[in-house]
């Protein structure tokens, strides 16, 4: 005879993998949260993109109460001697630093609004009683956060996107789990990952939108997204043309008939709320400094020289600097050319797959992978953000495949849908988990080579 | 919902086991020290018959791989490169002395595209801890593209100087040493400034560990999920 408490264990052993397979999200969850931990551990103080500026963002909020404005706030002495102490130059043979406590390298976060970093503040504050090095892994943690939400996030964005097709919905999360410039930048101290979540979720929104209507609620989280995105970093005035373009389209297409008066009020809550949330940034950077965005930082170093944007796209290898940047240049460590070789072989046969998808589609359905109006939304927005890094080093300099990270879920979804049309539809599920395993092994090696890289 | 063959659990149990094992017996080549490659300099190109000497000290046991940079904006060299690795002579000339080769390595000339180096991996050198040894390197190649070295500043004057023809230089070839360690070596690197419990190998083993079992759950579900099962997985994609 079983007591009543054995009998719900095992009612609940019997249980559980019943309810993980139900809801995958939980652990997919779970293995995000562990390789953000590995990630951020596996870096040392300081090594990825500008951490030292966007930490010192947080540093200086906490320490003068104020938002640091380009060329009128420097770094403290303290990070500094961390440089040394960390071994910063060690990992590049550098022997000594130059740097100029209060003066040098805050420059560059400091063209950034405050958002993300104000969401740091508790996180420092809370670790107030470690080392500077110690605080940095504390906010970097925390920071990992962030990621765990963004998988989350393409998860459902894939959800939307694939809503019958369970293995390109987990596929998709995944592949973002092990991609390894993602982990690099996004467990480190940079707003690129609050950025790259809060555009998952506008793009939610509006396939949303453009599918089942504007409501009040969807309007206001629009609203929200995009006020606090444009708080986070200014790339994200681009969704400001992007909603406009969507409500347009609600507008103007003929099924369903647009009601303009249940769609008129909704959609300009959704363009002209956001500017009341973030508008007071701007106006006092205007009243403070007589600038509405910041001042644009000094040219940092032109890559591809002075060419203008339409030789810099054509006649370069731009192209290819920015998917080497994009796929991982962690800390310094080499990829494989081999896998630089295959990942744009796979960009040409995802390409194809996706033309092949949609021609094929339009006689036989169970060919398509992905719908043709989500294929133009993802692959403009893809578009944008690529031109706009052009943009970015002919103008600035120093342009970097993680610009294109605010996408990274279209990218994902358009790569995933592109590769699996490949094959057929029988065979899709496993194509895309050899795929998946495939690229895991890649991530596990270059989490590797990540601590094997460290020299401290 | 059923399936056949192996079940969820069993296929992330398998991963933890196949992910332990792994961690317990692998090699990791980890880095000693890397070049100042900020201040690096051109050298003369390194024709076929000629040859680079230069002497360095292993920082570490188990030295297993040097890699060498190259201009990599220059074009890739044909043929190949052979690196010979011999016991330093120890006669305090300051240049490199001959001796007999402990490894010899022959690999593609062309460097790697990203970050320019060449690798020559051998089988670890388990005393090279403190040890000097002598890099000669040359160029095997039936006319073509010659490489393309660079070199960097001597650190602290510590290492003699490049030998290239004969005629010593101040500087030295950028090399990226590694040595073979197993997962302690890794572990080792993350004690000095890790905040307590985030620098625990324990803690970050079982983070490894569970994010295995994560997705060999999760690779399970992928495979053999419902997807495969559906007779129009077609009609699953979305329609804007």
């Amino acid at each position: 005879m079983t007591s009543l408490a054995e009998s719900r264990t095992r009612n609940i052993t019997r249980a559980w993998p019943r309810y993980l397979a139900a809801h995958p999200l939980i652990p997919l969850m779970i293995l995000a949260a562990a390789m953000s931990i590995l990630w951020a551990m596996a870096s040392p103080p300081w090594r990825p993109n500008d951490e030292p500026q966007h930490f010192g963002y947080v540093q200086y909020l906490s320490r003068h109460h104020a938002i640091p404005y380009p060329g009128r706030a420097g770094l403290d002495a303290d990070m500094i001697i961390s440089y040394d102490r960390t071994n910063f130059y060690g990992m590049v043979g550098k022997q000594e630093t130059s740097l100029v406590p209060g003066k040098d390298v805050l420059a560059v976060a400091a063209a950034d609004p405050p958002f993300y970093y104000a969401l740091m503040w508790p996180a420092y504050r809370a670790a107030a009683g470690l080392s500077v090095e110690g605080q940095l892994y504390v906010v970097r943690l925390f920071s990992s956060v962030i990621f765990v939400l963004l998988v989350a996030a393409a998860y459902r964005l894939a959800g939307l996107v694939f809503p019958r097709a369970p293995y390109l919905q987990l596929g998709v999360p995944l592949l973002m789990i092990f991609h390894p410039q993602l982990l690099f930048t996004l467990t480190s101290v940079t707003n690129d990952g609050l950025v790259a979540l809060l555009y998952t979720v506008l793009f939610c929104q509006i396939i949303l939108m453009v599918r089942e209507g504007l409501s009040w609620r969807r309007a206001l989280i629009i609203a929200a997204v995009t006020g606090f995105g444009v708080l986070t970093k200014l790339s994200f005035l681009i969704a400001f043309p992007l909603i406009a373009a969507a409500v347009a389209y609600m507008f103007l297409r003929r099924r369903p008939r647009p009601d303009w008066r249940r769609l008129g009020p909704p959609a300009a809550t959704a363009l002209i709320l956001p500017v009341v949330i973030c508008g007071w940034y701007f106006l006092r950077n205007y009243l403070r400094h007589d600038s509405l965005p910041p001042i644009p930082d000094p040219t940092r170093g032109l890559n591809f020289g002075n060419v203008g944007l339409g030789r810099l796209l054509t006649g370069t290898g731009f192209d290819s600097y920015i998917i080497d940047t994009f796929l991982g240049t962690f800390s310094w460590v080499p990829l494989p050319g081999a896998v630089f070789s295959w990942f744009k072989a796979g960009l040409g046969l995802a390409g194809a797959g996706l033309a092949a998808s949609l021609l094929a589609g339009r006689w036989r359905r169970s060919w398509r992978t992905i719908g043709p109006g989500v294929t133009a939304f993802f692959g403009s927005m893809l578009l944008i953000f690529f031109l706009a890094a052009g943009e970015y080093e002919v103008n600035v300099g120093s342009a970097q495949g993680r610009y294109l990270f605010p996408v990274i879920a279209p990218f994902w979804c358009l790569f995933l849908a592109g590769l699996a049309a490949l094959s057929p539809p029988r065979w899709r599920a496993r194509a895309v988990s050899i795929f998946v395993a495939g690229f895991a092994l890649f991530g596990v090696w270059a989490l590797m080579a990540q601590y094997m890289a460290r020299v401290s | 919902m059923r399936r056949r063959g192996i079940s969820q659990p069993l296929a992330a149990l398998a991963l933890v086991a196949a992910a332990g094992l792994w961690l317990a017996t692998a090699g990791f080549a980890v880095v000693d020290a890397k070049p100042d490659m900020t201040q690096f300099a051109d050298l003369p190109p390194l024709t076929a018959g000629h040859t680079l000497s230069q002497s360095f000290t292993a920082p570490a046991g188990g030295l297993s791989r040097i890699d060498i940079s190259f201009d990599k904006k220059a074009a890739a060299a044909a043929g190949d490169l052979v690196m010979e690795l011999a016991a330093a002579g120890g006669n305090g000339s300051g240049g490199p002395a001959a001796g007999s080769a402990v490894r010899r390595v022959e690999t593609g000339a062309a460097p790697n595209p990203v970050d320019g180096t060449v690798s020559f991996a051998f089988a670890p050198l388990p005393d090279s801890a403190g040890r000097r040894y002598i890099l000669r390197l040359r160029l095997v190649s039936s006319g073509g593209e010659p490489a393309h070295p660079v070199s960097v500043p001597v650190r602290g004057g510590e290492e003699p100087p490049l030998i290239q023809d004969g005629k010593s230089s101040s500087t030295g070839l950028a090399l990226t040493l590694y040595h073979e360690s197993g997962i302690r070596g890794l572990i080792d690197r993350l004690e000095p400034f890790h905040p307590p419990v985030l620098g625990n190998p324990v803690f970050l083993i079982a983070v490894f560990l569970t994010g295995a079992g994560s997705f060999g759950w999760l690779l399970w579900q992928l495979a053999a999920g419902p997807g495969v099962k559906r007779r129009h997985p077609g009609k699953a994609s979305a329609h804007m």
